[in-house]
């Protein structure tokens, strides 16, 4: 009888309590929905301008800061719509990639659809329909669409440098190689293409050639300083006395071209060191 | 001594020369709207893109060779130009000289070119001739001989008077041309109101026929990298790095900017 009671005298406690406490949490939770909505705008004081405007930059500056891209976009788009005019669909492409780096795919399905709407044919929104199915791991229905869009226009190359990033994601390294030097023989001028390959290359362990790729890029770019860093760390790490000499003037081109290069600096440091232990080394034995 | 003024009529200026004025710039606007509404597009191989590529490559090998080591260029040198199975030797294209009576899509371009410039101009040209015949309509500031009375003076007989004073027809082709910075003000660079650079393009077109010339390109820039020597822009660098003293100025005191804006 007690033990009844007391779970009776128990039960009803709560029951009374959720009564007042779900008064307490609607009162809650919409204080925290209020936080967690605060807006863009109204964290940072600006308007709808400014907002447009730093997403240009973001935009021409190739930034990929997934998720401030979509804070103020989203923003941009569901309250300032009417105002951008034009812009509207360029940032539409923005936001929807940023939001596919950040598995919002609500988000980047609308994104989508909008820009499925003004642009039925577009080869450009085929593609990014096809970046949709690779974030949600659908590889070969995403390889289709871009088979689709290379027999209409066999020299588009976002198309083919989707399917080289698919093999990459899939994990098929040596495939991802072998199309991209395929992809290369006939594109030479793509920097953004050597640059890759270059990656997969060391990913590989094959020096080498990622030497090689990073040269073309030092061509192109003379005065590039990280090209030249990275090339001269590709050679440090190849080894032998040659090489760490090349990687030594190479890390001293970087400084030369900026001097506050701390990687380079340290670089050249560790290269000097190496090649006065190997000579020592040398002529202690020879 | 000079000559008593022409005192024109101020009706000319308000019924002749705005009214001119706004008919070139008009037509200049419609002209370009129609122009893009005509355009075709202009598809490339896949061949005619990979060839350009190769060819800026080998250029930029030519030009900035002396930033990697010896080594690499004398190899893409070599991948190039080798006598037996390099890229500038070995590979031969078809080619095509695209003349206007074989290409049926250059004829329509040069069709549709003439068409939206030519034709109106030509047409306007007359109708205002017609239109605004019998008077002077205004003075060029600078004075003219007497051989180019026919030419601007078209409606009047008169032969004492002054080549500066100019008739409506040569009024309006003054202002086929004047208005060109108006129309890349209004229109933004590349309109297809701008006659005088189409007339150029015609002119210079003649002498690019860039697609037939692939076979002579190629020779060209295999003759150009043969000449080509590495002289290695690095020979020298450490000392240089270490004549100079590093710039750390300022790089561990500036505050880093946080958030977005």
């Amino acid at each position: 009888m007690n033990t009844i009671k007391k779970y009776v005298f128990y039960c009803i406690i709560n029951v009374r309590h959720a009564h007042s406490w779900k008064a307490h949490d609607v009162a809650m939770a919409s204080v925290v929905k209020r936080e967690k909505m605060a807006s863009v705008s109204e964290m940072y004081d600006v308007g709808w301008e400014e907002m447009r405007d730093k997403l240009r930059k973001w935009r021409e500056d190739n930034c990929r800061n997934s998720e401030q891209i979509v804070d103020v976009g989203e923003e941009l788009i569901s309250e300032h719509a009417s105002k951008l005019g034009d812009d509207i669909w360029i940032i539409y492409e923005q936001v929807m990639i940023a939001a596919l780096d950040c598995s919002r795919d609500d988000l980047a399905l609308t994104c989508l659809q909008e820009l499925r709407k003004q642009f039925p044919d577009s080869h450009r929104v085929k593609r990014l329909s096809g970046m949709r199915l690779e974030a949600l791991e659908r590889y070969d229905e995403a390889n289709k669409h871009y088979d689709a869009i290379l027999q209409d226009d066999p020299t588009n190359t976002a198309a083919r440098k989707r399917k080289i990033s698919i093999l990459k994601a899939q994990g098929k390294g040596t495939e991802a190689i072998r199309e991209l030097n395929e992809y290369l023989e006939q594109f030479v001028g793509d920097q953004e293409a050597w640059h890759e390959l270059s990656e997969l290359y060391i990913n590989e362990h094959d020096y080498g050639k990622a030497a090689f790729c990073l040269e073309e890029l030092m061509m192109t770019n003379p005065h590039n300083h990280l090209y030249c860093e990275q090339y001269a760390e590709v050679k440090y790490t190849q080894g032998g006395l040659e090489n760490l000499e090349l990687s030594r003037k190479y890390f001293a081109q970087a400084l030369r071209l900026n001097n506050r290069n701390m990687r380079a600096l340290f670089g050249l440091y560790m290269v000097s060191t190496s090649v006065r232990s190997m000579s020592q080394s040398v002529q202690q034995t020879g | 001594m000079a000559e008593p003024e022409l005192l024109l009529d101020s009706n000319i200026r308000l019924w002749v020369v705005l009214p001119i004025v706004f008919i070139t710039f008009l037509v200049g606007v419609i002209r370009h709207y129609v122009s893009i509404l005509l355009q075709s597009d202009k598809k490339l191989t896949l061949e005619q893109v990979s060839d350009s590529q190769v060819l800026i490559r080998s250029r930029i090998l030519r030009e900035n060779g002396k930033y990697i080591p010896k080594q690499s260029f004398l190899m893409r040198k070599f991948y190039f130009n080798n006598q037996e199975d390099g890229f500038f030797k070995k590979t031969k294209r078809k080619v095509v000289p695209p003349s206007p009576m074989t290409d049926p899509s250059m004829l329509t371009d040069m069709m549709k070119g003439n068409v939206t410039n030519v034709l109106p101009m030509i047409l306007i040209g007359g109708w205002i001739n017609w239109t605004f015949s019998g008077f002077v309509t205004t003075k060029v500031p600078f004075p003219l001989t007497l051989r180019f009375k026919p030419m601007l003076q078209q409606g009047i007989e008169l032969l004492s008077l002054d080549a500066s004073w100019v008739s409506s027809a040569s009024w309006y082709f003054l202002n086929v041309f004047g208005l060109r910075s108006m129309y890349s003000l209004i229109l933004g660079q590349d309109n297809g109101a701008d006659q005088s650079r189409i007339m150029q393009e015609q002119m210079s077109g003649a002498a690019m026929a860039m697609p037939a010339d692939t076979n002579k390109a190629f020779k060209a820039e295999w003759e150009a990298l043969e000449l080509t020597d590495h002289q290695w822009a690095l020979e020298s660098v450490e000392e240089d790095l270490m004549s100079r003293e590093l710039d750390l100025d300022g790089m561990f005191s500036k505050e880093l900017p946080s958030g977005i804006f």
